[in-house]
């Protein structure tokens, strides 16, 4: 069965007609996003800080400003971690007016890059929130490529070394060592070579039962921010 | 002419589903379709379960969270409280055994972080949950 042919030109209609609607609907689109801006307009949405090696939290403020023609209410702000807090002078803004968004970040021991995401809703329409980021870079004060040594049961009574790298060794240096278990002994020396440079040897009394203790080293790190490095010695 | 070109495309199309179809049947273990879309050191649900391990499962959500519902036998870790909480994970930890670290959902990146830092530590096997308990409720639910 032969199908019947289909002219070039009576197709043309269709294509005009389809191109069209094209052009309808992507006039549409860009006109969306005037249609539904925000009327809050943040400054920045990420900020960036360094902190320095004894500090425990850092601070930043994302200014904001109502470009709208009605007032805005900040309905929710929600950080995912309890260690992030952000706090608003007030909830309601007048057209024009501007606002900050304060947000604490507390390290709590957190050491390397954290980002910290924190979520703005507004009552500017269905579902309207903006996520804010607090991006920080903490500083180390000691660098160990492990946190615990493993003997296995049975294994020849023998020491295990840990290393410890003071970054900053004109702030802060290893000064002392304890077990908190007496089937463990350890000793911390620096090294002959390099002075930022600290081993710990750990040495049990036996190997013959599972165990696990907490080696502490203590630090001559002011007394205001002490620091030590808590390492683990295991039996398995 | 038209048939000429069907007969082009054809050959085109072929030609460029031809080399990914014979890596699927050869080198399978190339195409892991459960790992795309993964970052480094994320699992997901299914493939975890896959490993017939006992895992140590640890929940980095906050307390109050945890303490309203969190995987059978997930340890609390507190970030803040890293090396008081380590202890904990080492007591029940063996160098086979695996770790996986969630927290809500895709949007949190506590786990992440926390996995990386327990990686630093010194500790093998340690991942963090792709979906995080958004994606262990998921599949839990009926």
């Amino acid at each position: 069965m032969r199908l019947p042919r289909t002219s070039p030109t009576a197709t043309l209609p269709t294509v005009r007609a389809f191109l069209r609607s094209c052009v309808v609907v992507l006039v549409g689109l860009t006109s969306l996003p005037a249609a539904v801006r925000a009327a809050l307009v943040w400054e920045q949405d990420e900020i960036t800080l360094s902190a320095g090696p004894f500090d425990e939290e850092a601070e930043a403020e994302f200014a904001f400003t109502n470009t709208g023609d009605t007032a805005v209410t900040i309905t929710n702000i929600a950080s995912e971690c309890g260690c992030t807090v952000a706090a608003l002078d007030k909830r309601t803004y007048a057209p024009g007016e501007k606002g900050v968004v304060k947000v604490v970040f507390t390290f709590g021991g957190r050491t390397g890059r954290h980002s910290k995401p924190v979520t703005v809703s507004t009552d500017e329409g269905k579902e309207t929130f903006t996520r804010l980021h607090l991006t920080v870079d903490i500083p180390k004060l000691f660098e160990t490529p492990t946190a615990f040594v493993l003997w296995k049961v049975g294994d020849p009574v023998e020491s295990r070394t840990l290393a410890i790298q003071a970054m900053y060794p004109d702030k802060a240096i290893p000064v002392s060592v304890t077990s908190r278990d007496s089937h463990f002994t350890a000793t911390v020396e620096a090294d002959p070579d390099n002075p930022a440079l600290f081993h710990v040897s750990v040495t049990p009394t036996d190997t013959e039962t599972t165990r696990q203790t907490a080696i502490i080293v203590k630090t001559n790190a002011p007394a205001e921010t002490p620091r030590v490095v808590t390492f683990y010695a295991l039996i398995r | 002419m038209k048939t000429s070109s069907l007969r082009e495309a054809l050959i085109l199309a072929v030609a460029a589903v031809a080399p990914a179809g014979l890596a699927v049947v050869f080198h399978p273990d190339l195409v892991d379709r459960r790992r795309a879309g993964l970052e480094l050191g994320e699992v997901r649900l299914e493939e975890a379960r896959d490993w017939h391990a006992e895992i140590i499962w640890i929940d980095a959500r906050e307390p109050e969270t945890y303490a309203t519902d969190h995987i059978p036998g997930a340890i609390l870790f507190d970030p803040a409280a890293f090396d008081r909480d380590l202890g904990t994970v080492l007591a029940q930890w063996t160098p086979e055994r695996h770790i996986v670290v969630y927290c809500g959902s895709s949007d949190c990146d506590t786990a992440r972080e926390l996995a990386a830092r327990l990686r630093a530590a010194g500790l093998d096997h340690v991942h963090h949950l792709h979906g995080g308990w958004e994606a262990w409720l998921a599949a839990a639910a009926p």
